[in-house]
């Protein structure tokens, strides 16, 4: 953390996850996130193919179409909860 | 030449003509030093930045190649709404990085922070070796697409060594006089007609030919049921799974994208693109309507790239439709070829020139060269196009070697970025450049000999897996040298 900043309120997204870790909830639930669409993209596709279509679009496409727009809401979410950026450490 | 063809041609000169004015409109806003050329003085907003990285991305292959896939394999297109949906969030913490290391010390190109950081010039030097020999195939790709549309679109009337060499003298005039700024608006440009024309077309086409999307896919469910199963015709899961990762692994380390990290206004126009990239995923879910389209349309074409012209020239829509979607199509491949013919042409005079051969150059002489390199590049793009064109040589060999080869890239863009030096204080230029160079001949010498794979995967990936083990091991073997002289030191002073 910066020098001067006040540290965040227990519990919050700011906050350190606990247990020893310098990770941050926000950080922590946005790793979590990738690593689920990371497998959600690759070996996570197997089986999607059976079933009704979704809104006439066949499953396969609305299950991509679905993850794009979801990681889209996860990107603006980090994005805006974003503690500081101007005390983001510089290289 | 017919009505119809001079209709098309008319359309194709008009959006030229818009494209090269747009092109050199932004020439006299940056300055004349090498940094104004490549980097635009670090200048491009948010608007600019989210366009230049989502059309450099989308090339021919979007217009051509995606509904060509999807009319051949099925569900095995989606692999790029995959790799697209998570490939550039590596970079929200990369390029404001990379970013604020260019400024600090000047960098406008990946090799160039690559080799100053791990402190090892050859870097410099294998990199754009690298980068020059994946550039030129994927060069030719785009003019022989912008060529192989307007033969098609034509009728024959305009051949593919004409058409291919009037678009790239456009590209070529405004890249050579506007460098990153030229690309960059026209790259606007063209994103904007792109993204209006993809859904336009993918929803017009399988609205006439079935009603609509549903009742598309509804009869595809029961004719072609095999085009709707993953993943895809002719596809194992481990290849899927290989295309997915190094496509992502590869899109934060393409040379010509990454460099954009230098050229944005800031940290946070940066991170603002990375955010709003999945939107232009949805860019390519339309292409893949047209192709899904074509599987049940009455007359097949030759190719199966060529299914979305074939099917706008069978249904004998208005030549200015036609005409339009020719515009669209060559958007799509200057919006590529104008950012890699820059790009290789920089890191060639830059890093290669310049860097690993030691030639230093005043801020005029610089840019001077490296407008030459345009011209250089852009010439060997066409040769290879013409050759591969008329000598029928896939290009798709020569670019899957390159873009494995390029895959290579990303540890040491890594390691230069966040850990440039081990506990010792030493460089890691040796280890990465050695993980480089094993990793890309594995991936070379895969694409040559497939049949050498323990597992079908793609040969860049078995390439990053040799690359880290080199990179590793090297790493581990210096520390057990260093951990055993200092042992032999203390022993000697006890």
């Amino acid at each position: 953390m910066a020098p001067g900043r006040p540290a965040p309120a227990a519990g919050s997204l700011s906050a350190p996850l606990g247990y020893g870790a310098t990770v941050t909830r926000r950080e922590a639930g946005f790793r979590g996130y990738l690593a689920v669409a990371a497998f959600g993209l690759t070996g996570g596709y197997v089986g999607v193919g059976a079933g009704e279509p979704i809104f006439g679009w066949p499953r396969p496409l609305a299950y991509h179409v679905g993850w794009v727009v979801l990681t889209f809401a996860v990107l603006v979410w980090f994005h805006l909860t974003e503690p500081d950026p101007a005390h983001r450490d510089e290289a | 030449m017919s009505a119809s063809a001079s209709v098309v041609v008319a359309v194709a000169i008009a959006y030229l003509a818009l494209s090269l004015g747009v092109g050199l409109w932004p020439s006299r806003r940056a300055s004349a030093s090498a940094e104004g050329y490549v980097a635009g003085d670090r200048s491009l907003g948010l608007l600019v930045m989210y366009f230049i990285t989502g059309a450099t991305i989308f090339s021919s292959f979007a217009f051509l190649g995606a509904p060509g896939f999807a009319y051949a394999k099925g569900t095995a297109v989606f692999y790029i709404l995959g790799y697209g949906a998570l490939g550039f969030v590596p970079f929200y913490f990369l390029g404001p990085r990379a970013a604020s290391l260019g400024r600090a010390h000047g960098f406008v190109t990946q090799a160039d922070l690559v080799a100053t950081r791990l402190e090892h010039p050859a870097l410099a030097g294998v990199m754009a070796l690298v980068s020059v020999v994946a550039f030129v195939p994927y060069l030719a790709l785009q003019i022989r697409g912008a060529g192989l549309v307007l033969e098609v679109l034509t009728e024959g009337a305009v051949p593919v060594w004409l058409g291919g060499l009037v678009t790239y003298l456009v590209v070529l005039v405004y890249v050579w006089k506007s460098g990153v700024l030229g690309v960059g608006w026209t790259n606007t440009f063209q994103g904007v007609f792109m993204l209006v024309l993809a859904w336009g077309l993918g929803l017009y086409l399988p609205e006439r030919l079935y009603g609509g999307v549903g009742p598309m896919f509804a009869r595809l469910a029961v004719e072609r049921p095999e085009h709707l199963a993953p993943p895809g015709i002719g596809w194992t899961w481990g290849e899927y799974l290989a295309a997915v990762v190094v496509s992502a692994v590869g899109f934060s380390v393409w040379p010509h994208l990454f460099m954009k990290a230098f050229s944005a206004r800031s940290d946070r126009t940066l991170q603002r693109t990375v955010v709003l990239y999945p939107t232009f995923q949805l860019f390519l879910v339309p292409l893949t309507l047209i192709g899904f389209a074509g599987v049940l349309f009455p007359v097949a074409p030759a190719q199966a790239d060529q299914i979305l012209p074939h099917m706008l020239m069978e249904l004998r829509l208005s030549p200015v439709l036609v005409g339009l979607f020719c515009a669209g199509a060559l958007a799509a491949s200057m919006s590529s070829g104008d950012a890699m013919a820059h790009a290789a042409a920089s890191i060639a005079v830059r890093d290669g020139w310049g860097r690993a051969l030691g030639r230093t150059f005043s801020a005029t002489r610089e840019r001077r060269a490296i407008r030459t390199g345009v011209i250089v590049v852009m010439a060997l793009g066409y040769g290879t196009a013409l050759v591969a064109h008329y000598y029928d040589v896939s290009l798709v060999v020569l670019l899957l070697a390159a873009y494995g080869a390029v895959v290579q890239f990303a540890p040491a863009v890594v390691l230069a970025l966040y850990r440039p030096r081990d506990v010792h204080g030493r460089p890691f230029g040796t280890a990465a450049l050695a993980g480089m160079l094993a990793g890309a001949l594995t991936t070379v010498g895969l694409v040559v000999f497939p049949e050498a794979q323990p597992v079908t995967l793609h040969p860049g990936l078995w390439g990053l897996f040799v690359n880290l083990l080199v990179l590793g091991a090297w790493v581990i073997r210096r520390r057990g040298y260093r951990d055993s002289g200092s042992a032999e030191g203390r022993h000697s002073l006890a």
